[in-house]
């Protein structure tokens, strides 16, 4: 029995499939090396997972479309509709959560649209070698990327200026009250946890601090600089390992450093250090640091709130 | 906003051209942003393709940074990217005098060369893309005359789609 599937709809079936074995090729090479004990290749997800995956649908699904005589919109409107069910995919076959999705989507819609033009114009050529060279040259990258190390470490700076002094912002550096406050950050507001309250064990060097997060999620610190009213930075002994994010960022260290500017006033300088384990860096990098950074001025911003309200 | 986007990213990201496939992925952004932002375009896009793959000897390809690329006898005429922004290859004088003559703007990216720009915003442009493009096939196909001014005439020409 012949079933007579639309080309578009089989473009997009064949497309799904082709990107759930590769996908599932990459995360085979990256678990082996793991194994094996071979190099740490450090990433979850890769460059190729995320770039040559979804130019590898596009150009599938517009193989798929050759003959179908679609319009440039048309095309793209498919290419959009093909990308949708790969999202929908990983949702359910890589258990990524919504933060997560939201944060890839411009690469895999970009991409799929992108493999769709090149496949588009590829295959209008009927130059059989040309289209095998190109397709077997993107596989050969995905796997020779599978098996490079991914891992990228950053720090991430913000400055607040708050009007009082070092010694009345020091009380409220290592640990404060939960934030009340909504966050402003939209990333925040649609679900990705932020920080709520500090804890410690004592005031002293080598001490516990502990980092509640909105859905409950502990971060474990020890105090490892305690220069009181000037200095306080903390690693990370634990984290949480949420899908969501927190599989694909570690936060390694955090550092908040006080500055008397003579006026009454006090420079408050956060500085944090995370490592990656998402390629491209390029494009994860924007959302990790903004991310930081608006973890940063919650907190940064909440302790202006007490120092400066406790006047 | 789409051309605005593209113009910062050429400028100040030109590197980016060399990764091997970014330019493509970008390319795919922004025909998504035409997609949802301005539908329309893809309509004059599409009307512009049907005339020039319809000319003798046409051929299409994907442009190397990203875009639907006319070609003949194994040449580039010009390009077309997702953002409705059309660049063509030219001699300089020609440039000076398509420039001087408001029928086309400098190249959004490279200045000292040949090529112009001009961006397709609205129906009528879709004419005068077509002429830009028949004098980039005229002049590829060795049937270029002598003289730009006596070729073109005032009354073929609309106004240039000045970049907002």
């Amino acid at each position: 029995m012949k079933l007579n599937v639309n080309p578009v709809i089989r473009g997009m079936i064949a497309a799904n499939a082709i990107g759930l074995l590769l996908v599932a090729i990459s995360k085979w090479i990256i678990d082996y090396t793991e194994r094996n004990r071979l190099p740490d290749v450090g990433g979850i997800f890769v460059f190729s997972d995320f770039i040559i995956v979804p130019v590898l649908m596009g150009v599938t699904c517009a193989f798929f479309w050759r003959n179908s005589q679609l319009t440039g919109k048309q095309y793209t409107w498919n290419a959009v509709i093909c990308g949708l069910y790969g999202i929908l995919l990983s949702a359910i076959v890589l258990r990524e959560g919504v933060i997560c999705l939201i944060i890839v989507s411009p690469l895999i819609f970009g991409f799929i649209i992108g493999g769709v033009s090149i496949g588009r114009y590829l295959f209008k050529k009927k130059n059989n070698t040309l289209n095998v060279s190109f397709v077997s040259i993107l596989f050969l990258f995905l796997v020779s990327d599978s098996l490079s190390v991914h891992t990228y470490d950053n720090m991430v700076a913000d400055v607040v200026t708050i009007k009082a002094s070092p010694e009345q912002v020091w009380k409220y550096v290592d640990a404060y009250e939960p934030i009340k406050e909504k966050p402003s950050f939209w990333l925040f507001r649609v679900g990705m946890p932020y920080p709520v309250q500090s804890t410690v064990d004592g005031h002293y060097k080598g001490a516990g601090r502990k980092c509640v997060f909105s859905n409950g999620y502990v971060f474990d610190e020890v105090m490892s600089v305690y220069d009181q009213n000037k200095e306080l930075t903390f690693d990370i002994t634990h984290q949480p390992r949420d899908p969501e994010i927190m599989g694909h960022i570690d936060i390694l260290k955090g550092q908040f450093i006080l500055k008397d500017n003579g006026d009454g006033t006090t420079t408050l300088t956060g500085n944090s250090w995370y490592r990656l384990y998402i390629a491209p860096v390029w494009y994860y990098d924007i959302w990790a640091s903004s991310i930081t950074r608006n973890v940063h001025l919650r907190v940064m911003e909440h302790i202006k709130y007490l120092a400066e309200h406790e006047q | 906003m789409n051309n605005k986007f593209f113009k910062i990213v050429t400028r100040y990201f030109p590197f980016f051209k060399h990764v091997p496939l970014i330019a493509k992925g970008y390319e795919g952004m922004q025909l998504l942003m035409t997609l949802l932002m301005k539908p329309q375009l893809f309509e004059y896009m599409d009307k512009i393709e049907r005339e020039i793959s319809s000319w003798p000897g046409i051929y299409m390809t994907s442009h190397k940074y990203g875009g639907m690329q006319f070609n003949i006898n194994k040449k580039e005429i010009g390009h077309i990217h997702g953002s409705g922004i059309l660049d063509i290859l030219f001699s300089r004088s020609i440039k000076q005098t398509l420039i001087s003559r408001e029928i086309a703007l400098e190249h959004h990216s490279f200045k000292n060369s040949g090529w112009v720009s001009f961006y397709i915003q609205k129906s009528e442009d879709v004419t005068t893309a077509l002429k830009l493009f028949e004098w980039g096939y005229y002049l590829k196909t060795n049937q270029w005359p002598l003289n730009l001014p006596e070729f073109i005439k005032e009354e073929d020409m609309l106004p240039i789609t000045k970049f907002t």
